[in-house]
């Protein structure tokens, strides 16, 4: 299964001596996935920025000459795009499956380096792409980030010349980005893992990575496929998702094209993508959670099954988003089905987890305090999906608040508390230095609650039927004035979770600059990354020999042992017992 | 190990005495053909998704296949044809370049690679005559779906092909540079997987993107898409 | 330590919250209570997850927090636990599932002796049709489309001539009935939401989609686009309003039919004239308006846009507000020209003045007015030329203080707010972007420096009135 030579070719690592080869033009995994976290946690910021501006028009209509309904429209499409491609997809996969995987596998690098270098550069193109939307005429694409034809190609929508233009072709940028990386991960992963790591010693970082890379590789495809057929249509005045219309007054040379074909082919892409965030951040958090907890993980063939198997229904269950879009509603009866489904596994996750906690020996460090938060915060999450997975209790729900805050819980909050949580749990490999404690919980609680006093009032409005994505809500004879106060304090609490964040930013760059050195390994973890010759790990990772893998990556408070945690390198024969207290196959 | 094995495994439980030594080289598979086994599926499912829009698309009442009829300009598709002969031989010289590759002869694999990279350049050329013969006829992107297809789906294996000239550009030049054959042997091997890959992919098109509406019906009835 | 206290603390809010809101499902006025039994079905079981899986969490935080004493558990796993929580789990999520399925089956299933109606979306209003007497709707599709035709019915099909058109966004419906909604849009996606009824679904162009309910008790309810469909899409709404039967049927039959909406009238460009003398006195010979009379100008004006504020005059729906001083005298007036023929013959000589600029009287920074014009150049056209398809009026060459007025008459709620006034809900919605009065001034003055154009006329108008000069 494994190929050492392939792990062990040092023959194709670039050694370069100047600063350019070292830092700009790397092809170092290392260097890469923090050119990919830096980027985009830059663009992160602005999406947050968005974020606050588009919640001061919710919260405080008309005090805020330039959010014009257009601008409005503008944030709102542009705070979901970067979120969930740019930010979440990109850090998750690109910063720590690219910072982890040879290190957590035992490899020098990724299997194609100068592919991996690639991959980055094309991920900054596509940002700068997208970017330079907000600079041309008419602004980027206000299209919903879900970008809707006939509307989103249509005047009458803000962007609807060149931001739409723009945006798709970003997309197919950050696709091609995404497959470069993609195959360097999965190849990678299936053949350049060390001496004795099978796939099943691997830890579940990886396989969240994994599947969650498969994922992408698979679904990618349909968002390039939609995103090539509308550019057409706005571009060459095809009619793929364009029937016969008449906009603003005017009929339109278009004819015979489905909307509801591009929603399909958007949602074959867009549910999956639910996952290709989320699963890494299960990974992750199950990592997290076990070394502080000094536990090893509970059930970790369930919880590989479980992303497994998470992963293959992903692809059935798109139409869920469809339930009032027109299609036809027999459909819905397979995909309510499926969709509840998926519940099982991802709730035997989240027992599992507070499993690995139960009887366990808690540090409550920072990146503890996240995991738990996380878990907190996506079991509401994942609660409230099963009101919207439900196709009839879609009815009310879908297209109102309890959406939006659904999602944000599922898949804004929990990846959020989970990066934070892998942040400030690997910043001493990556930089040598650990965050301060104090600043770090200041985050965490503010970061933690805040966005909990966000999104628990949000699911409300949305059962008493707001509609999301309004410019101002109006006199509507439903809607009392105490859901404007709501909206109010929602806003308030959203700037200051913002704030919060300067927080984290500040940590960092103090940290940096004049941080206390970290001792080595810290949290005491077991698993590869935190056993590399030299600490943050050089070029090249292992020096002159690879490591052997001897055991899984969770042997904390193993039974006997002198050591707390045997890292996955340390032969049988090596480990120190306290007398009489060698283990013999346990959990059998 | 099957797949099932792999996963039912408990790797908590302590290694058996010298399984440490079992770990090493077994059956060598070459990452690039690894990952250029994904490629190509990533590749299919890109296609397999414009093929299934493609076929519900065609059952609507707008639609004008391109065959069928006299004067249709794929009725008698000898043009497709020819540049299908010069794909396939195009393949022919890569597979060429692999058996010279197996029996070290140098000037025999880079004459085939040099074959190889312009037959698809000339196919790419005679894909544009194609298109220009279209625009010719009035047969315009915009005019009917069925010509908006023809275009993007034959647009975009021209574009694969050229991805495909770029990577194997880069072989040969690295080629040229260590002047080792058997370094580059998956690589050389993969780029001609790669060409075969893209005709068989442009045999599918070339069914595909030609049919009778009859025959449209009766795909879409087969695939649950009428 | 906290951090369990906090989660405890957390689950206790959420219920307590839950318990007490004031946020909550609107009071539900359809047939569809099995969806609120399965929302409720839900919370039992979501509930008690939340509550159980936190409240372990948090225990187990407090109980097993590091403290040096204690060394964690080895326990790799444990196949009965996780078996028993996946049945545990499959059955919750069955309990859920079931009555969803069933509820959703019968909303599948539309009973036969449902009444069809159709929901028109257009960016940004919504109309609707019955059927006529024949019981059939009519065919439609978008390429009908003409000024005469907004709603792309089909002309020829003999089942849509009887077709009754509402061309208000009021939509009455008898309570107690099922009612099958036929849902069309000519343009974008829509989406037809009524909170009480938990009803929605999209428009999609190009084909129709459906949706049906029965209503159960009267009421006028609100209805929502929830689909973005534009800049404008947080004031694409309409009103349903559910009655008895009688008061229903009566409604009902002062609706047109399609036939009589596509009727060509002779005009009279004479009688329209003479009728045009009692307007003269306030808004001038030539149509200009007279400031000092607080007459706007009216030459450039459309009859379809005159038809219909006359009509809002008559029917005390604009110019009812006290504050409203002009439009009290304008409602007075309106109430002279009832008969359709004298309105037909006068609006159309109205409309045959040619279009004069209003002077300006007010000062204002026309450059930064521009931005301000940008939110209403979607409806009325980037040259303030107003188009007919989204019912927005000319605004180049109308009385500067006449737009400052009513553009603050929307804002307070004293014109646009009765019920009935679509349009000017709207306009009262996007006057939220003018936010100050220098912005109001900066906009009239850039509307005031846009070129007025020429006489807008549709060819068919103009074949009409060289009909109507003809007659003897």
């Amino acid at each position: 299964m494994t190929h050492i030579a392939i792990a062990d070719q040092t023959a194709h690592l670039h050694h370069p001596k100047t600063f350019i080869g070292k830092y700009i033009w790397s092809q170092d995994h290392k260097v890469i996935a923090i050119q990919y976290s830096v980027t985009a946690i830059f663009v992160g910021l602005i999406a947050l920025l968005l974020s606050v501006l588009m919640r001061l028009q919710l919260g405080f209509p008309g005090q805020f000459n330039f959010i014009t309904p257009d601008a409005y429209l503008q944030f709102v499409t542009m705070h979901g795009m970067i979120m969930v491609i740019y930010l979440l997809t990109a850090l998750l996969l690109g910063g720590f499956g690219n910072y982890l995987i040879p290190l957590m596998v035992g490899t020098r690098d990724m299997v194609f380096p100068y592919l991996n270098m690639l991959s980055y550069w094309f991920y900054l193109v596509s940002v700068i792409v997208l970017m330079s939307s907000f600079f041309v005429t008419g602004g980027p694409t206000g299209a919903g980030w879900t970008l809707y034809p006939p509307q989103s190609i249509l005047a009458g929508t803000p962007g609807a010349g060149s931001g739409i233009v723009l945006m798709l072709l970003s997309l197919a940028i950050f696709i091609v980005a995404f497959t470069m990386g993609g195959l360097n991960y999965v190849t990678t992963i299936f053949q350049a893992r060390t001496r004795g790591m099978t796939l099943m010693r691997m830890p579940l970082t990886i396989w969240g990575i994994l599947t969650a890379t498969i994922l992408g590789l698979l679904a990618f495809p349909a968002l390039l496929v939609s995103a090539i057929m509308m550019l057409f249509d706005a571009t060459l005045g095809t009619s793929f998702f364009m029937p016969a219309i008449v906009s603003l007054g005017e009929p339109l040379n278009h004819e015979g094209g489905s909307p509801i074909l591009f929603q399909h082919l958007f949602w074959f892409f867009g549910h999956p993508e639910v996952y290709i965030v989320a699963l890494p951040a299960f990974g992750m958090v199950s990592d997290v959670l076990s070394v502080h907890a000094r536990k090893n993980i509970f059930g970790y063939r369930m919880m590989v099954w479980a992303i497994v198997i998470i992963g293959g229904l992903s692809f059935i269950v798109w139409a869920h988003h469809m339930y009032v879009s027109g299609m036809n509603p027999y459909f819905g009866f397979f995909f309510a089905t499926t969709t509840l489904i998926i519940a099982v596994p991802t709730a035997i996750k989240v027992y599992n987890w507070v499993l690995t906690l139960w009887k366990g020996n808690i540090h409550l460090t920072v990146p503890m305090l996240f995991a738990i938060g996380f878990i907190f915060t996506f079991t509401h999450g994942g609660l409230s999906g099963l009101f919207l997975g439900n196709v009839v209790v879609d009815l009310p729900l879908s297209d109102t608040f309890f959406v939006v805050a659904h999602f944000h819980m599922v898949m804004g909050v929990s990846p959020i508390m989970v990066l934070f949580a892998a942040l400030y749990h690997w910043f001493p490999l990556v930089s040598g230095k650990q965050l301060h404690t104090g600043l770090g919980k200041l985050h965490f609680w503010g970061t933690f609650l805040g966005t909990y006093a966000i999104y628990l009032p949000m699911h409300y409005l949305g059962f008493l039927g707001v509609p999301r994505r309004y410019y101002a809500l109006g006199d509507t004879s439903f809607i009392p004035e105490s859901a404007h106060v709501l909206n109010e304090d929602i806003t308030i609490a959203a700037i200051i979770v913002a704030l919060f964040q300067l927080v984290f930013v500040a940590n960092v760059i103090w940290t940096l600059r004049s941080g206390p050195r970290s001792v080595r390994n810290p949290w005491g973890v077991a698993s590869l990354e935190w056993h590399t010759p030299d600490v943050p790990p050089v070029h090249g990772n292992w020096g002159d020999a690879l490591p052997t893998v001897h055991r899984w990556a969770y042997d904390y408070s193993v039974p006997g042992a002198k050591q707390d945690f045997i890292p996955q390198h340390v032969a049988e024969e090596d480990v120190e017992y306290e007398a009489g207290g060698r283990r013999s196959g346990e959990g059998e | 190990m099957s797949w099932f094995g792999i996963l039912s495994e408990k790797p908590w439980l302590p290694e058996a005495q010298g399984t440490a030594a079992q770990w090493g080289r077994t059956a060598y598979t070459p990452a690039v053909k690894i990952s250029l086994r994904f490629l190509l599926g990533i590749i299919s499912v890109f296609f397999m998704l414009f093929f299934v829009t493609f076929i519900s698309r065609s059952q609507y009442d707008d639609f004008l296949a391109l065959a069928g009829e006299p004067w249709q300009p794929f009725t008698h598709s000898w043009r497709l044809w020819i540049n299908s002969g010069v794909l396939v031989l195009a393949s022919v010289a890569m597979q060429n370049a692999v058996y010279a590759l197996r029996r070290d002869q140098s000037l025999r694999l880079l004459c085939s690679l040099a074959a190889g990279a312009l037959l698809a350049m000339l196919f790419i050329i005679l894909q544009i005559s194609v298109w220009q013969f279209l625009q010719a006829m009035g047969y315009g992107v915009a005019a009917n779906p069925a010509n908006s297809y023809f275009y993007i789906l034959t647009g975009l294996h021209a574009l694969h092909l050229l991805g495909g000239l770029v990577a194997l550009g880069r072989v040969v030049n690295s080629l040229r540079r260590d002047g080792d054959l058997q370094n580059r042997h998956a690589a050389i091997e993969a780029c001609a997987l790669y060409w075969h890959y893209l005709l068989g992919l442009w045999l599918v098109l070339f069914f595909m993107l030609t049919r009778t509406p009859e025959t449209y019906a009766l795909i879409a009835a087969a695939c649950g898409l009428g | 330590m906290v951090i369990a206290l906090v989660i405890l603390a957390l689950v206790v809010i959420t219920v307590v919250f839950h318990l007490y809101s004031p946020w909550w499902l609107t009071p539900i006025a359809s047939n569809w209570g099995a969806i609120d039994t399965t929302i409720e079905i839900s919370f039992w079981i979501t509930g008690l997850v939340f509550i159980a899986v936190n409240c372990f969490l948090a225990w187990v935080v407090w109980r097993y927090k590091h403290t040096g004493k204690h060394k964690a558990h080895y326990e790799p796993e444990s196949k009965k636990l996780e078996s028993w929580l996946t049945i545990l789990t499959a059955i919750g999520v069955i309990a859920m599932l079931t009555p969803g399925l069933i509820a959703w089956a019968k909303v599948v299933n539309v009973p036969s002796e449902a009444t069809n109606v159709e929901a028109i979306g257009q960016q940004w209003q919504w109309t609707f049709r019955f059927p006529g007497p024949d019981g059939e709707l009519g065919g439609a599709d978008a390429r009908f489309v003409t000024a005469q035709n907004p709603y792309g019915i089909d002309p020829e099909d003999p089942n849509s001539q009887d077709d009754l058109i509402v061309n208000s966004h009021q939509l009455h419906l008898p309570v107690g009935k099922p009612v099958k909604l036929l849902l069309r849009s000519n343009d974008v996606l829509h989406n037809f939401a009524v909170p009480q009824f938990r009803i929605k679904m999209d428009l999609v162009p190009g084909t129709v989609t459906y949706q049906w309910f029965e209503p159960s008790r009267t009421g006028s309810f609100d209805i929502l686009c929830e689909e973005l469909c534009g800049v404008a899409h947080f004031t694409m709404r309409a009103q349903v309003i559910i009655e008895d039967e009688t008061a229903y049927e009566q409604w009902l039959s002062r609706q047109p039919s399609f036939a009589q909406t596509q009727r060509n009238y002779d005009i009279d460009l004479v009688a329209g004239k003479n009728l045009y003398a009692t307007c003269s006195a306030c808004h001038g010979a030539d149509g200009g308006g007279l400031a000092a009379m607080q007459a706007p100008n009216l030459s450039g004006l459309e009859s379809w846009y005159m038809e219909r504020q006359l009509r809002y005059y008559r029917e005390g729906i604009r110019g009812a507000h006290p504050a409203d001083g002009g439009g009290q005298q304008m409602a007075a007036m309106a109430r002279s020209v009832a008969e359709p023929r004298d309105l037909r013959n006068l609006l159309a000589y109205i409309e045959s003045l040619p279009a004069i600029a209003a002077p300006p009287t007010l000062a204002g920074d026309a450059e930064r007015g521009a931005q301000v014009f940008q939110a209403c150049v979607v409806c009325h056209g980037a040259n303030g030329q107003g188009t007919r398809a989204l019912q927005a009026p000319q605004l180049a060459g109308q009385a500067d203080w006449y737009l400052h007025k009513q553009l603050k008459y929307f804002s307070m709620g004293w014109r646009g707010k009765h019920p009935q006034d679509q349009y000017g809900s709207q306009m009262r919605l996007m006057t939220r972007t003018i936010q100050n009065p220098e912005r109001l001034q900066d906009l009239i003055a850039y509307i005031a420096s846009l070129p007025v154009p020429g006489h807008y006329q549709t060819p068919l108008a103009e074949a009409q009135i060289v009909e109507g000069t003809q007659q003897p």
